[in-house]
């Protein structure tokens, strides 16, 4: 079976673990528990063409305790930058992640919207998220919590994974 | 392997596996606990090989390091950083593991040492948890009070007067923990929330003073060159230390906002007070953990806007020097992370020798540092200018003298720098990093010098440029661009044989913008992509136009190095050929050799794909990048431009004689053609002819046109 690496990439606190473990597991805790290193799960996803693995890794939010470790984007067919939209600065977080990313790899990327549940919280006119979303191959506006979005933002991951 | 129990000890582990390296994937397990280190090799035995595969996504990952730390250790051992992982284990039901690998090398043995790293993986969440909770809390309570203050102020400017406020509005802001206080234009109190009156411990019905009061006497003491907050009807904002003794300290994150009525003036001031002394107390508990840079032990960005935000308050003048490491993702790519980060040490180690009480040194990204040099309060701004310089020369100095790698291959770096000065260029932290920011910027393309002071002019510059991104994009939009063609022709025939597709943009207000000057904006902004997009259409579709004409020649098209980076650009070549029904081989790419160097692999690839596809290949402005043999040879390269300063002086310069020639001769040698390009003149023309270029390009025929012009310039030229 195909193997594809896919980095989960953003700010401290966006959820970028509650996506992985609810896509892999089906669960999702309100409890934040910083991830530290980098947590890797697989999950089988079926793509139009054939099934892939997927290995996630869901790595520390970069933030004043983490940088950025572009060592562990080597060998990632896409990755995900996750910003978290009731938290206005993560949106600016996650475009540095990006430009930082692109320093050292091609791979297609997907900008996530996540906490879609919650009140919108950033000031961000939609025109300024579409244009910032240029920059990524999809976007999706998901929800942990609820499920949102979720499986589809991970199956159009594996689809790019393979292009 | 006799001295695993000594190993043990020189790397204080108890609870890990160790393994030999033999060759590329494959180890022998010298030592291996029982439980978590056969769930995660379930077919490993001691004294046996075992093989790691992707299916060991991080270890194989780490090996990339380890590998290159084997061939030249520097130090006892290299770290992989914590992972977890689950894992089945044989009783059933899925295990998270926490590990961590280690390369060391000893007694000639290359060892591959897996902790498990539970105890530490806990202590470090611990740690963060704390820490990260604290953060996000953090900027939550100030998102929550910008979010609030600028909710007021709107809401205030819709109503004519705070008391035409709606019930529901009063009532929320009674009841939010952010202290609130509306006045009128002279700044008397018309409504203070109980939060507001709170924050300072006072008794709404009781107090013989205002939150008000004590807010502006605290910004007067606090913030001496801010006292007139209230005076320029602008927008205040900045943490103050509220201390009542015996029973209060507070930290208090306070904003002023003036709300103006339609006519500009203002008529009434917002003030919104937050408490953040919890917090603030947490994040300096975490201070030592925020302020460090992990590789390099230097201060780091947070560190450097602390110092700049505090010396900022200060009336002395200061020096902010930028230094931007060049093409440094090269060094990384030529010789692997773990050169790339010995170097980025070694740079650090070289800045410390110049640190002292007046010069601060921090790295502030992936490869820039800034150096903090404080003057004394007399110095004016030549003599600050001129310690600048003294200062650039120095490190210049340094990072000239060649570094080396672990293989002790010798390394010279390239860097620019740029200086922003304190009070004379700005006097907010803020502006002064996007002051010695900007004058980097300008230092890109400037092939002459790699030092520059921040000029006012820049800011202005910038947001021109800025405006200009904005008409960009609208314009990629809206198709707003033409293309002209310029001819290309046979020297000795004089027919055109070619033709250069050349990109111009008129605003809607019809003014022309030069390529020279929405080129690299594009190129920065990304636009580049769709605009580059366009282009290949558009030329496809002329392609069927000028068939249709009978006019079978080839159009060449300049590729930007952010094109060549992009994944899909073959593919959109070959799909809009396929649809546009044209020959792939009028087709023809120029690309700088810039752009093959940076992108070498990339471009090998996209050039093979692009030559087997038909599509021929020229080199745009030869001669003035690194001209290198061997990617002429190992290149599928058709043509070469000869860049047109060699050609402008041709008559008169004996040097550009002796380059063009050697050009030809060195083309003929490789069997490339050859294209001169800027022709102006008969004698230019003439000299070429006799010495074999086969065609050019340039006024002395036509510049580039409109393509009806060009369809008629082609007639009389071709008969």
């Amino acid at each position: 079976m195909i193997q594809k690496k896919i980095c989960v990439l953003g700010a401290t606190g966006v959820g970028k673990t509650s996506l992985t473990r609810k896509f892999v597991d089906g669960i999702f805790s309100e409890k934040y528990l910083t991830t530290i290193g980098v947590k890797i799960d697989k999950k089988i996803v079926p793509t139009s063409s054939s099934d892939v693995q997927l290995m996630i890794w869901d790595m520390e939010g970069i933030d004043r305790y983490c940088g950025f470790n572009p060592k562990y984007l080597r060998g990632a067919s896409a990755f995900i930058v996750v910003t978290d939209q009731s938290r206005a600065q993560s949106l600016v977080e996650g475009m540095e992640i990006l430009s930082m990313a692109r320093e050292h790899t091609d791979a297609p990327a997907i900008l996530v919207v996540n906490k879609c549940d919650l009140d919108m919280k950033w000031h961000w006119r939609e025109d300024h998220v579409d244009t910032q979303a240029e920059l990524f191959q999809a976007r999706f506006n998901t929800s942990a919590k609820t499920g949102v979005q979720v499986n589809n933002m991970f199956k159009s991951i594996a689809a790019l994974s393979i292009e | 392997m006799k001295s695993v129990g000594a190993l043990f000890e020189i790397l204080g582990l108890v609870d890990c596996a160790i393994l030999k390296h033999e060759k590329e994937n494959e180890f022998t397990v010298i030592h291996a606990p029982l439980g978590w280190f056969y769930w995660l090799f379930p077919n490993a035995n001691v004294n046996h090989a075992i093989n790691i595969d992707d299916n060991h996504s991080f270890i194989s990952n780490f090996l990339l390091d380890a590998n290159e730390f084997w061939l030249e250790p520097d130090s006892n051992q290299i770290s992989s950083g914590i992972w977890s992982e689950s894992i089945m284990a044989p009783s059933g039901g899925e295990k998270l593991l926490c590990l961590e690998c280690v390369a060391a090398y000893a007694n000639g043995e290359k060892l591959l040492v897996i902790k498990n790293a539970q105890t530490a993986h806990e202590n470090k969440q611990e740690t963060l948890q704390v820490a990260r909770e604290t953060l996000l809390s953090h900027d939550k309570i100030l998102a929550q009070h910008d979010y609030l203050s600028q909710k007021l102020q709107g809401v205030i400017k819709q109503n004519s007067t705070v008391l035409e406020l709606h019930l529901p509005i009063e009532q929320a802001i009674q009841n939010t923990e952010i202290g609130v206080i509306i006045t009128d234009s002279e700044k008397t109190p018309l409504f203070s929330n109980l939060a507001a009156f709170s924050s300072f411990a006072l008794d709404p019905v009781r107090t013989d003073t205002t939150p008000l009061a004590i807010v502006q006497q605290l910004i007067e003491t606090q913030f001496p060159e801010s006292s007139p907050v209230f005076l320029n009807d602008k927008s205040w904002n900045g943490e103050l230390y509220w201390h009542c003794p015996p029973d209060f300290d507070k930290w208090l994150q306070v904003t002023i906002k003036p709300v103006k009525n339609h006519m500009g003036s203002t008529s009434h001031w917002i003030i919104a007070i937050s408490d953040t002394t919890r917090l603030k107390h947490l994040l300096q508990k975490n201070e030592n953990l925020m302020l460090k840079d992990a590789l390099t032990g230097l201060p780091n960005r947070q560190y450097m806007w602390k110092f700049l935000e505090k010396k900022c308050l200060s009336n002395s003048p200061f020096n902010l020097l930028f230094i931007d490491i060049l093409r440094f993702k090269r060094i990384n790519e030529l010789y692997g992370h773990t050169n790339g980060d010995k170097i980025l040490k070694d740079i650090a180690t070289k800045l410390l020798s110049i640190e002292s009480n007046t010069c601060h040194v921090a790295r502030i990204g992936s490869a820039r540092f800034a150096v903090i040099s404080l003057l004394n309060e007399y110095t004016d701004t030549s003599e600050q200018r001129v310690a600048a310089r003294i200062l650039y020369e120095d490190i210049n100095e340094m990072m000239s003298e060649p570094f080396l790698t672990q293989k002790r291959t010798s390394y010279t770096i390239d860097s620019n720098m740029s200086v922003a000065l304190y009070p004379e260029d700005t006097t907010d932290a803020e502006s002064l990093v996007k002051a010695a920011d900007m004058a980097l910027t300008e230092l890109q393309d400037n092939q002459d010098s790699n030092f520059q002071f921040y000029s006012i002019e820049m800011s202005k510059a910038n947001e021109k440029r800025l405006q200009l991104e904005v008409k960009l994009k609208n314009a990629v939009d809206k198709d707003d661009f033409r293309i002209y063609l310029q001819p290309i022709i046979d020297t000795e025939t004089e027919r055109v044989v070619k033709a250069e597709a050349l990109i111009r943009w008129t605003t809607p207000e019809g003014e022309m913008i030069s390529p020279d000057v929405f080129i690299p904006i594009a190129e920065q902004t990304g636009l580049i992509i769709p605009l580059g997009n366009w282009v290949i259409r558009q030329v496809c579709d002329l392609l069927t136009y000028l068939r249709e004409k009978k006019i079978n020649i080839k159009l060449s098209i300049n590729l930007s190095p952010k094109q060549v980076s992009d994944r899909y650009l073959f593919d959109f070549i070959k799909e809009t050929a396929i649809q546009s029904g044209i020959d792939a081989q009028r087709l023809e790419l120029e690309l700088t050799e810039g752009v093959l160097l940076n992108n070498y692999d990339k471009a090998v690839s996209l050039l093979t794909s692009l030559r087997n596809m038909g599509v021929s290949i020229s080199i745009d402005d030869f001669g003035t990048g690194y001209s290198s043999l061997s990617y002429l040879k190992n290149l599928p390269i058709d043509y070469l431009k000869i860049d047109r300063s060699f050609i402008s002086e041709l008559e008169s310069n004996d040097d550009d004689r002796a380059i063009v020639l050697a050009i030809l001769a060195m083309a003929k040698q490789l069997n490339i053609s050859v294209i001169a390009e800027g022709v102006e003149t008969k004698e230019q023309r003439e000299f070429l002819n006799c010495h074999d270029c086969e065609e050019i390009q340039g006024f002395y025929y036509s510049k580039p046109i409109p393509v009806d012009e060009f369809v008629h310039f082609f007639r009389q030229q071709n008969g």
